[in-house]
């Protein structure tokens, strides 16, 4: 049963119980028997709902047997970041407080991913209130990455990337407001999408920044990322800001030919006092595209340095409006870095907040007038670096980690403010065996591009075979 | 906690900074909710 666990995806262990070559109980036992015993070093769980799990996997069970079939997900077992509300389970949002958040409606995701047949595991460790992008937890444990113990797993969605690279579920959901699918995704080699602001609704699940925040998936491959993209993805009247576009049928797009695309590598600011192999790696990666059919070309890129201002405007004074009761009540419960953080938002004045507004649409429209009316897609590189060693994200003051939070997810970011689709994708080790990622970026609501484009890379590079050492 | 109090202080300025020379230039019909429009109009066929 490890093989079913560290090998097959959400794909071939949905066809696999489809078929009742394997049973829905004796996979969730098998999740539950890993995470039992690896867990408590990893620390990628902060709840882990053993019985209901269980319970989920029983009546999946005898639907199979009884030929019903509730969707693509039926029988594979899921977890969740503990900032999706999920009754009757408690939500921390990686605080100290075990229910922290209630939601006044169940986590919209979590729900199509259920109907769809997905069995909750349980919810997954993350930085306290989604802040910061290495996945330190002073509360549930600092999460370890499972290709190299010691080192960050990225952050903020630490446990999502870690769970699933370590085997333990088949694909998990994760936030991102400045990066926190993708980097966690890149950091422990697996696949993570940020769709477009609109594309997934955000009701149910704790809000860091209304303007910037986004749900998605993490997974081990593209395919089965593009799966549960299209469970989750819709309008949702729960979550006014959801597109009422229809949904596309993302997997289904992946074997098609690919066509000339033609792909943007960025001249200005994303190649910039980046790691060598980091470098190297996403220049290899363009390389393998172009065999492909890729047509790569340079192109020059609006600053990014503005965006991620206005950015940060409208993070820092929303998360301060969403978390006043805690940062003004007990602001001792919180980590120094968290409270820092949130802190500038009450210093922030309205008149800056809705000039931020007004200038992140003409942002956004200028970016895709000047790159993506060019080019399909950019290619950029996920993370700076591969993982660092948890000694080196935690030194110095608060002030120095703050800055060193925004230098590791500086190439993430821009595009939550843009609101365009990011796919971060495995592209490679370090010499030491860490992971690296690279990012394929899109026009609005082209996802379908990313994805193909994604999938007929990951097919070519060969990375997506390898697993971490785990036991 | 002087020092933390000046550093966010100090932050919140150069973020009003930034955000004041960018907009210099902002018509009176640039809206604040006028994002997910720019969004919408992007789009193309996937």
């Amino acid at each position: 049963m490890t093989d079913v666990l560290t090998e097959w995806t959400v794909v071939s262990l949905a066809e696999a119980i489809r078929t009742r070559r394997v049973s829905p109980v004796e996979v969730t036992r098998a999740c539950l028997d890993r995470i039992a015993r690896l867990d408590a070093r990893q620390r990628s769980f902060i709840t882990v709902d053993a019985e209901g799990a269980l319970g989920t996997a029983r009546v999946l069970e005898r639907e199979v047997a009884a030929g019903r079939v509730r969707g693509p997900l039926h029988g594979v077992p899921l977890a969740f970041k503990d900032l999706c509300h999920v009754p009757p389970l408690p939500t921390s949002c990686g605080t100290r407080t075990r229910e922290y958040f209630l939601g006044s409606a169940p986590c919209t995701a979590v729900t199509r991913l259920a109907a769809a047949g997905a069995i909750t595991l349980g919810k997954l460790n993350m930085t306290e209130l989604a802040l910061g992008p290495f996945g330190e937890n002073p509360h549930h444990g600092d999460v370890q990455n499972p290709w190299r113990p010691g080192h960050v797993s990225g952050g903020s969605s630490s446990g999502s990337g870690a769970a699933v690279a370590a085997g333990f579920a088949f694909g998990a959901l994760g936030s991102d407001t400045g990066g926190s699918i993708r980097l966690p995704a890149a950091c422990c080699g697996i696949v993570g999408l940020k769709a477009t602001y609109g594309r997934v609704s955000r009701a149910g699940a704790m809000p860091l920044s209304w303007s910037l925040d986004h749900i998605g998936p993490l997974a081990r491959t593209v395919r089965d990322t593009a799966v549960l993209l299209g469970v989750i993805a819709g309008h949702d009247p729960l979550d006014a800001t959801t597109s009422h576009r229809a949904v596309p049928d993302y997997a289904g797009a992946l074997d098609a030919p690919l066509g000339t695309i033609r792909v943007g590598v960025p001249e200005n600011y994303y190649f910039d006092r980046l790691a060598p192999e980091a470098s190297r790696a996403v220049h290899d990666g363009l390389g393998v595209m172009q065999t492909c059919g890729a047509k790569v070309e340079p192109i020059h890129v609006p600053d990014p340095e503005v965006m991620s201002a206005c950015s940060n405007v409208l993070a820092r004074a929303e998360s301060a409006a969403i978390h006043v009761r805690v940062t003004k009540d007990r602001p001792h419960e919180l980590q120094d870095t968290v409270r820092l953080r949130i802190e500038v938002g009450y210093r922030i004045s309205a008149y800056d907040y809705l000039q931020a507004q007004r200038l992140r649409a003409r942002l956004a429209r200028a970016f895709i007038a000047d790159v993506l009316d060019r080019v399909d897609v950019l290619v950029v590189p996920t993370i700076p670096e591969p993982a660092p060693s948890y000694d080196a994200a935690k030194a110095g003051s608060a002030e120095e980690r703050v800055q060193r939070m925004g230098g590791f997810s500086r190439l993430t970011r821009p595009f939550n403010g843009l609101g365009l689709p990011a796919l971060s994708i495995p592209c490679g080790f370090s010499m030491d065996g860490r992971p690296l990622g690279l990012q394929i970026v899109g026009r609005p609501f082209a996802e379908r591009t990313l994805l193909r484009l994604g999938h007929a890379y990951e097919q070519a590079a060969g990375w997506v075979a390898r697993r971490p050492a785990g036991e | 906690m002087v020092d933390i109090d000046r550093t966010i202080t100090a932050q919140a300025a150069d973020l009003a900074a930034v955000i004041e020379r960018a907009t210099s230039d902002l018509a009176l019909g640039e809206e604040a909710g006028s994002f997910l429009v720019a969004l919408e109009e992007g789009a193309r066929d996937d």
